[in-house]
């Protein structure tokens, strides 16, 4: 019914005497059944320090800005022909990008002439999808779901759990969005502790119970507190009913136990549930790494907690047969990257370029992608005198100190949005408002739909 | 093979829940999990009967409109309690019938009473502080085994014995575990309950991460001399004091901010979150391009010539180089190491400096001094943390009229030092406080919700004890309090909530969507269960063997006096708590009333087989003797849940 009314709305009604079309109309609607896993790596995560520059000329103005935090090209992981290596805590990843599992774009994040180094903002320049705004009502994720669900009739009308958040509140991601389930530990997302005998109803307990009444009440009223009450009672009782505490994955690869593992265990168990999921958001935070980076807790062992993790979540997808591997797209990104130049506290400050990670089996992966800006430091900087002439010219090639962004964000989620989502200029336009930069990098493989060969996107010449 | 299968869960999606069967939702095919047989019944059951919807339903609200996808929430009609109600719902933790009592005692028309109410408020926790009279909150601190160790403790004593000392976790800790328990003891006891909500926006505005190592251990000091005895102050006075407490130079890292290598990290968040806030930042912008500040109309204050309306990096570098040396005496500074503020001018930045588009005329530490001068009497700071303490007290998006009319009274006083008390009193006597339009434009967060409804119900049983946090075996044997309150700390840890706990500097998140996650919710009602029963083993030596309840929050006591045994009917009973914990008096003709649908269902709960809702409860019925006459068995825990249940009401949920 949905397409139909798309049809209609689109003005295209002009093709539906073409047979192609009837039958589709009478068949069953295609829904897009792609799962997106977004990360958020909060606090700033130095993507400098993930993936290496090992060009002749940058690695050597990184070894001297970082004269303690350098890690040197004889222990940076080699990805391939590229100028650049892993940090040998991230070999986990090594493995997923020689597979082609991994898409690596480097110096992206915030244009430079919008950057903000609060984190705060940042955050919510790239959540809302509205880089320099920060007063936007909603957030991207929420427009993303909301044109899937409305306009162009990609999901279907009902879905259980559609977007999940690990988290205790919703991300600005999500921002407006009332569908969202927020938990961030869902093996303890359960409300049947009061006494046994009134908690829940089951065999001979046939009275009026406790879990019985108050989602009874919760749907008494259409405010917005009994909205979300309804909501989080509604997803505590298919929770209860499903989610198996001592899921261990199907994998191979030890998952780890900590924060960013625990997470992904619980995602991949929920789309192996098939719960109708949609988008999981997760947040992998404490990056902030203002002193001591070297020490381990605050970056190897963390950078090396992801790496594995990520990893295993691919392994245990592809180890369990059926189509969770294949739906299933994760994308990585940070507020911003850090100041090429370590601070005297063998730190990092808030910088501006960063990496984002994409992830899946639907990816260009074991490729690099982005314009690579040169860390160039010029002689201008007010925080450290340095100066290297050699090159005939004194403009730095680094923003304020810090990684230059050459590559937009919203090119690369709009990427996925199109690709894996079929969006269209309109609702591409609607996620990311007053973004005109739409121009895929081959990040994404397309995902097939009859639509498209019927009426073309519109995107690729 | 993918087809069939992409078929069966479109078929699962697109069937509607009541009508969901069994195998429906969850078991596909070869999935390796799925719904255990014991609970599929259950669920299809509360499915139907509960009108359970999937969370995204296009048929509820299908917005296809191209300029908006809010889902648009249409508000019910829900009841709005009278004035005094929510007034003192929100400016307290949990509402008290005799709190209604005391406030209507206070003067003959509700805005003279709320007036003296704060001025009583304020003015008592200021002259008592620390707690003299308070008489129920200090018979609680002085219970025996309470086990606090460090409140008492100076910042010299707690930096030897807690830091120097080194004596790991989770001794250096305490400090922190003791602030938090202290906290809960006055949130549920304190007679100053409006100082509580404010201490806690406090510690949300200045926030530090107390389970940090660099902080726990002085965190005793930052509660009690930094933020408490400046918050009811001068700004000003409260902004130097916490630049200079130890546990923000720790936090932010500005104790190792040198000539050498400065670190911005506190610099930055002073600018961005404690004064002028993000919204006045314009980021790389060059002073030229930064219009100067506009006075604050009806103020006083003369504002610097050539001051600029907000700040840019070069401001944050500024700051940055003027704060270096701004540190405390540790065995590498001064050698003293004695956890204090210390200026070390050897490390300090001497260049010349210009600030918010003005000379820096001073130097030295005089340098830092000059540039929290500059951000105290800035009418955008005022603005910015006004809007945060309307936000606190009225609604999550507070009405501009308010906004500046408090953000003028800070600005014009911006010297006096009881500054803030003048602003919270302007804001909680404004016609927008009072306005009943802006009654739940705020919901209340995990740790108000079950701080609150401890103290509605009258504390606890037992005490509220800090506990021994090295293992949960080792508070069994130290009994039943001791078990309960290490129970109860980490609950509050998964509802996201627990005090002086929140990661980055922005604080805890006040605005509705931030609390009304699925998450917050569920597992503030989680503890709430936990508060009304506990479990104890019947030998502390053999947790694995039996295990008895016990009521931590004992409800049943307080009706039981309430009431002579033929009067304990179920609706007396639902009537009774509902005007503990939410003010509806069932009894008080024409006064707002909680809707009837709720009221049946608590009724209904009550009653379970009992002949009508006035058949009198056995209340000391706690056997098992459910075959027999069902509607007496279990009754006593069936009030106690019955009483969570209140507690956890959308009701209850509002502010």
């Amino acid at each position: 019914m949905k397409r139909r009314q798309f049809l209609k709305e689109g003005a295209l009604g002009t093709l539906a005497g073409g047979s192609m079309l009837s039958s589709e109309l009478q068949a069953a609607p295609s829904y897009n059944e792609e799962i997106l896993v977004h990360i958020f790596l909060r606090g700033g995560i130095d993507g400098l320090n993930i993936v290496v520059p090992l060009g002749d000329k940058d690695h050597e103005y990184y070894r001297i800005m970082r004269r303690r935090l350098a890690i040197p090209d004889t222990s940076a992981l080699q990805l391939g022909s590229t100028e650049f290596g892993l940090n040998p805590k991230a070999a986990a990843l090594k493995e997923l990008y020689d597979a082609g599992h991994l898409a690596i774009v480097h110096a992206t994040g915030t244009p430079n002439n919008i950057a903000t180094r609060s984190h705060f903002d940042a955050e919510k320049y790239i959540e809302l999808g509205t880089p320099g705004l920060v007063g936007t009502s909603t957030g991207w994720l929420h427009r993303h779901f909301a044109a899937m669900s409305g306009v162009l009739g990609k999901y279907p009308d009902e879905i259980f759990l559609p977007i999940v958040a690990l988290r205790n509140n919703p991300p600005v991601s999500l921002l407006g969005n009332h569908s969202v389930l927020t938990v961030s530990s869902p093996g303890d997302f359960r409300l049947d502790n009061a006494h046994w005998r009134w908690d829940v109803s089951s065999g001979d307990n046939a009275g009026y119970m406790q879990m019985d009444m108050l989602p009874e009440i919760y749907a008494l009223h259409n405010d917005e507190v009994s909205h979300a009450g309804n909501q989080a009672l509604t997803a505590e009782l298919i929770l209860r009913s499903s989610f198996d505490r001592q899921y261990n994955g199907s994998g191979n690869l030890p998952y780890g136990d900590n924060h960013i593992a625990r997470q992904l265990k619980d995602v991949a168990q929920m789309i192996k549930l098939e719960l109708g999921t949609r988008t999981f958001a997760l947040d992998y935070g404490g990056w902030d790494s203002h002193v001591s980076q070297n020490y381990s807790g605050n970056f190897d062992d963390p950078l090396e907690r992801l790496s594995t993790a990520l990893a295993a979540f691919m392994d245990d997808l592809n180890r369990s047969g059926g189509s969770p591997a294949e739906r299933t797209t994760i994308i990585i990104q940070s507020e911003f990257g850090r100041r090429a130049y370590e601070n005297n506290a063998t730190g990092t400050d808030h910088g501006s370029g960063n990496i984002m990670l994409v992830i899946g089996k639907n990816v260009g992966g074991g490729k690099m992608y982005g314009n690579w800006p040169g860390l160039y430091p010029g002689t201008e900087d007010g925080w450290v005198d340095y100066a290297n002439p050699e090159n005939g010219s004194t403009l730095p090639e680094l923003f304020e100190g810090a990684l230059s962004t050459t590559t937009d964000f919203r090119r690369v989620l709009s990427e996925y949005l199109h690709k894996r989502g079929h969006h269209t200029m309109a609702t591409l336009n609607q996620v990311f408002p007053g973004y005109s930069g739409y121009s895929p990098m081959g990040i994404f493989n397309t995902l097939p739909d009859p639509a498209d060969v019927i009426f073309g996107s519109g995107f690729e010449a | 093979m993918r087809n069939s299968k992409r078929m069966k869960r479109r078929d699962v999606l697109k069937t509607s829940a009541a009508a969901v069967g069994t195998a429906g939702v969850f078991a596909l095919g070869t999935l390796p999990l799925s719904v255990r047989p014991a609970e599929a019944a259950t669920l299809q059951k509360r499915l139907k009967a509960a009108n359970i919807k999937p969370l995204f339903s296009n048929k509820i609200a299908r917005k296809t409109t191209a300029d908006t996808y809010l889902d648009n929430v249409p508000e019910g009609q829900s009841v709005v309690p009278q004035a005094a109600v929510r007034a003192l719902r929100r400016l307290a933790y949990g509402y008290k019938p005799e709190d209604l009592t005391a406030f209507n005692a206070l003067g003959n028309n509700f805005d003279q009473r709320l007036e003296n109410y704060v001025n009583a408020q304020l003015n008592g926790y200021q002259a008592t502080f620390p707690p003299g009279n308070d008489p129920a909150l200090t018979a609680e601190l002085n219970k025996p085994g309470t086990n606090f160790t460090t409140l008492g403790d100076s910042l010299a004593k707690l930096w030897q014995d807690r830091v120097v000392a080194a004596p790991g976790w989770p001794h250096y800790n305490y400090p922190l575990v003791d602030s938090q328990y202290l906290t809960l003891l006055r949130c549920v006891y304190s007679q100053w309950q409006l100082a509580e909500v404010l201490a806690d926006f406090w510690h949300t505005h200045f926030s530090v991460q107390g389970s940090k190592y660099e902080v726990a251990p002085v965190f005793v000091h930052y509660d009690r001399d930094v933020i408490r005895p400046n918050m009811l102050g001068n700004f000003r006075q409260m902004l130097e004091a916490v630049t200079k407490s130890t546990a923000m130079l720790r936090y932010l890292d500005n104790v190792s901010s040198t000539k050498w290598g400065p670190n911005e990290n506190f610099a930055r968040e002073l600018q961005e979150l404690h004064t002028l806030g993000a919204v006045h930042s314009y980021g790389f912008a060059e002073e030229a391009e930064i219009p100067d500040a506009i006075p604050m109309p009806g103020s006083s204050a003369s504002l610097p010539a050539g001051l600029k309306a907000g700040y840019a990096e070069h401001d944050v570098r500024q700051a940055t180089l003027a704060l270096t040396g701004w540190t405390i005496s540790t065995q590498w500074s001064d050698e003293l190491n004695s956890g204090k503020y210390i200026y070390h001018g050897n490390w300090h930045d001497n260049s010349s400096k210009r600030y918010l588009g003005i000379d820096i005329s001073v130097s030295g530490e005089a340098e830092a001094g000059q540039i929290l001068d500059r951000l105290a009497i800035h009418p955008n700071t005022a603005r910015y943390v006004c809007r945060k303490l309307c936000r606190r007290l009225i609604g999550d998006d507070p009405p501009e009229s308010i906004v500046e009319a408090a953000a003028t009274v800070f600005n014009d006083k911006w010297q006096a030092p009881d500054q803030l008390k003048q602003v919270v009193r302007a804001i909680i006597l404004s016609a927008e406080f009072k306005d009943s339009a802006n009654w739940g434009a705020k919901s209340k967060k995990p740790f108000e919700l079950i701080a609150g409804t401890i103290r509605s119900c009258g504390g606890v049983a037992g005490k509220l004890v800090r506990p021994d946090m090295t293992s949960y075996q080792n508070n069994l044997k130290k009994g039943k309090d001791n078990a309960f309150s290490q129970t109860l700390y980490w609950m509050l840890n998964d509802s996201g909530n627990m005090l002086f706990n929140w990661v980055t500097p922005d604080g805890f998140p006040d605005s509705k969507p931030a609390w009304l996650g699925s998450t917050p919710l569920v597992m503030a009602w989680k503890v709430i269960n936990s508060v009304f029963m506990s479990g104890y083993p019947n030998d502390v030596n053999d947790p694995n063997g039996g295990w008895h309840n016990f009521y931590p929050v004992d409800v049943v006591s307080t009706s039981t006096n309430a009431f002579p045994e033929s009067e304990r009917s179920a609706r007396n009973l639902v009537n009774y708590w509902v005007k503990r914990i939410l003010g509806y008096d069932a009894a008080a003709q024409g006064t707002p009333q909680l809707d009837a649908a709720t009221i049946n269902k608590l009724i209904a709960f009550m009653q379970q087989d009992a002949a009508s809702p006035d058949t009198a409860l056995d209340l000391s019925a706690d056997g098992n003797n459910w075959d027999d006459t069902p509607w007496k068995a279990y009754t006593a825990i069936r009030l106690q849940t019955l009483v969570a249940s209140i507690a956890m009401l959308p009701d209850n949920l509002k502010r």
